[in-house]
Formats: C-alpha cells, structure tokens, sequence
C-alpha cells in the first residue's frame, strides 16, 4: 500500500468523476457500469461522470494501481467510492421496484416516493448517479422517464444548476423516447431560460415527430420566463 | 366541429412512431391500445367537446380534480364525425367531475369490441398523432385547478385530500 504523503502529494483537489494524466494514462473515478461497481484507474472514457461539489477528493499524482482495493482507496482518502457503490445500489434497487409498476399521471406511486427518499439522504449525489445508470442504460426506459419527471419536480435552488443541466444531457442524449421526453417534463418543471438553446437543439435532432412536436411547444414556457427575468 | 376527448398517456403515442423492425406494414405497436382501456360492459369514457381553448381548458382542470396529485395531463381529440362515420356509437351518460357543465360533456362510446378497439387506436394514430394529442403541463394544470375551483367547481364535490390542500379548500 502507497503511503499518505506519497499519495497526496499536493493540496490540490478534484470533484469525483474528473480525470488526470499520470505515468500510466488517463485515470478517472467512475462507475462501472458492467461489473455495477466504483471502478478506477481505467481509461476516462469506461467512467461515467460523477458531480458532487461539496465533496472533493485528494488529488492522487501516482498512477493508480488497477488492482487497487476498495481499502487501498480508502486510505488514500477516497471515502466517495463506498458512498457511490451504496447509493448505486439502493438506486438500481428502486429502479427495479418502479419496473413492476405502471405509472399513470396525477396517480400516487411507490416507485417515486422510494426515489425521492434516496434523493433526500443523498442529495445531488443521489441525483447524478440516477442520470447516469438511466444514460448508461441500466434502468428501463419508462421507469427513467419518471424519475427524470421527479427531478425536474424538486424544489431545491441549490440543485438548480445541477440537475438542469443533467436533465438537458438526457433530452440530448437519451436513447429511449421516454427518456427524452421525461427529461422535456421536468426541464419544464425547472423552467430555466438557460435550457432555451438546449431545446432548440433538440427540436434539430429529434427524430420522433410528436415528441419534437412537444418541444416545440415547450420552447414559449422558457421564453416567457426569459421575458418575465427582464 | 365536435371532438371525441380522450385521456392518453403521451409515451405511448411517441413509442408508435418510433421504428419496431418487427412489425408487418401498416400496423403500429401495441402500447396506445391502453389508452382505451378500462373499458367497462363495452362502454368507454370520453368527452365531446368543441377545440376551443376555454372548453378544453375546463375539462383539463375538471379531470385533474379528480387525479391524487398535481401532475401533467395529455389528451387526445378526435373528430365525432369520423367515428361516427366509422359506425362508432355514444349515449349519454353525466360525468363525475366537480364541474357540473364539464359532467354534462361526458358520453360513453358503447358496443366496444376488441375489434373497435383496434380501430380506435388506429384512427386515433392516422388522424390525430401528432397534431391533437395535447399535454397541459403541470404549472398550467394548476392554473387551472385554481381557476376552475373559482368559477365551476362544486368544492364538495372535490374529494381527494392533495387536491383540496391545493385549493385551500
């Protein structure tokens, strides 16, 4: 095991999912999606993102040892990655729950009531992590849409930002039609004239008619609230 | 014009047009088939209306009064006349809502078979996707829950305990 002063060298710091350069390449914190556990020490593109500004972690200047254990981490200062892999799995768990439910509008449902209740312990760290298992695909498409609905529906300035931005990523990167369009309901709920050039993407590469047919009506709710801020 | 106002969950909608290789030519996904159902001794819920926003508008807040929570409502319209033409049938049946008027609006489409069905769904996706199917998002919802709640609404008539709370009622 690397010592302390060995690898912390440095008051530098960086937010959970970043990567640097070391010896032996590229190195990110991340989760992987395949073995559904904190991974490290691979190239950045295998890492999913990961944003929690409150919580930084040492900068780490040795290349890290690809079978480095979860303890090893911990020394090293990595407390995240046990929070990461036990709100991962609580996540997916719920995830799962929601997939034997049918979700209808204005109707009362557990799947949302679990979510929030995660999201509530774990705040915005809750929040990335869901965005990121829905974009890798590990969450089925419907069950996605919802909990996207529920974010936009948190009122929480200080997420504000955070979860508007993921939502945006979702209505441009989801792969599902659901999942794009429960990204457009809660972008709605945020309602941020920040996302007026995000929704005018997407009307350019939607591919599904009704659903571009949404955004396009969806874009004068964000004006109004651009001319309301004048 | 006279419109036939149907419930829907958009998704649904949006999935038809996506593309499923493994469908034969001229059928569509199965998932919009739900927005017709429950059906009950054949007998379907819906609304006639005219598309004027105010009508429209009012049925929206009716309905979502009688929801658990605030959310989004989606609708799909349909002109009376061409399922009229297409041997559909209605008979009057009032509504369940706290709008007294809203209530009046309220038809069931009868004599519904699997077969109708099928039909229903079919039409509605050649003649209404994407144009008149609707979503009224949820702050709009809420608007006009309040606004309804002060000039329509019969406040006994509201019944579910989150809605009330909304209303102050």
């Amino acid at each position: 095991m690397r010592n302390r002063e060995e690898s912390s060298i440095g008051a530098s710091q960086i937010s959970f999912g970043e990567s640097w350069n070391s010896p032996a390449g590229t190195v990110g914190i991340g989760y992987d999606p395949t073995s559904r556990k904190p991974s490290w020490g691979v190239s950045y593109q295998d890492f999913r993102s990961r944003l929690e500004p409150d919580e930084l972690i040492p900068y780490i200047q040795y290349p890290l040892d690809l079978q480095t254990d979860l303890s090893d981490v911990e020394d090293a200062g990595l407390h995240s990655i046990r929070r990461l892999s036990i709100v991962t799995d609580e996540l997916l768990a719920v995830f799962q729950l929601g997939s034997n439910e049918e979700f209808e509008d204005g109707m009362e449902n557990q799947f949302s009531r679990e979510f929030l209740k995660i999201v509530e312990v774990y705040g915005i760290f809750a929040i990335t992590t869901a965005v990121d298992l829905i974009l890798s695909g590990e969450v089925k498409p419907f069950v996605a849409a919802e909990a996207l609905q529920r974010i936009g529906d948190i009122e929480d300035d200080s997420s504000h930002d955070i979860r508007r931005k993921l939502l945006e990523k979702c209505l441009l990167q989801g792969e599902s039609v659901y999942i794009r369009d429960g990204a457009l309901i809660g972008l709605v709920s945020i309602n941020d004239p920040a996302t007026i050039s995000t929704l005018k993407q997407a009307i350019q590469q939607e591919s599904i008619p009704l659903l571009r047919k949404l955004i396009i009506e969806a874009l004068p709710l964000f004006e109004a609230a651009l001319e309301s801020r004048k | 014009v006279t419109f036939v106002f149907r419930r829907i969950q958009m998704g649904r909608w949006e999935k038809a047009e996506e593309q499923h290789l493994w469908l034969p030519p001229g059928e569509i996904i199965a998932d919009p088939m739900a927005d017709f159902f429950p059906t009950q001794d054949g007998k379907l819920s819906v609304y006639l209306v005219e598309d004027s926003r105010p009508i429209l508008d009012r049925v929206v807040a009716a309905l979502a009064a009688i929801r658990q929570g605030l959310d989004k409502f989606e609708y799909g319209l349909m002109e009376l006349e061409v399922l009229e033409n297409m041997g559909f049938k209605t008979e009057v049946s009032p509504g369940d809502t706290p709008d007294m008027k809203v209530n009046e609006w309220h038809v069931n489409l009868i004599e519904l078979s699997t077969r109708r069905i099928l039909d229903l769904t079919h039409i509605f996706y050649e003649r209404s996707v994407p144009n008149m199917l609707r979503r009224v998002y949820k702050p709009d919802v809420q608007e006009l829950l309040l606004k309804s709640n002060e000039m329509f609404f019969d406040p006994n008539k509201v019944t579910q305990p989150n809605i009330r709370k909304f209303l102050g009622l």
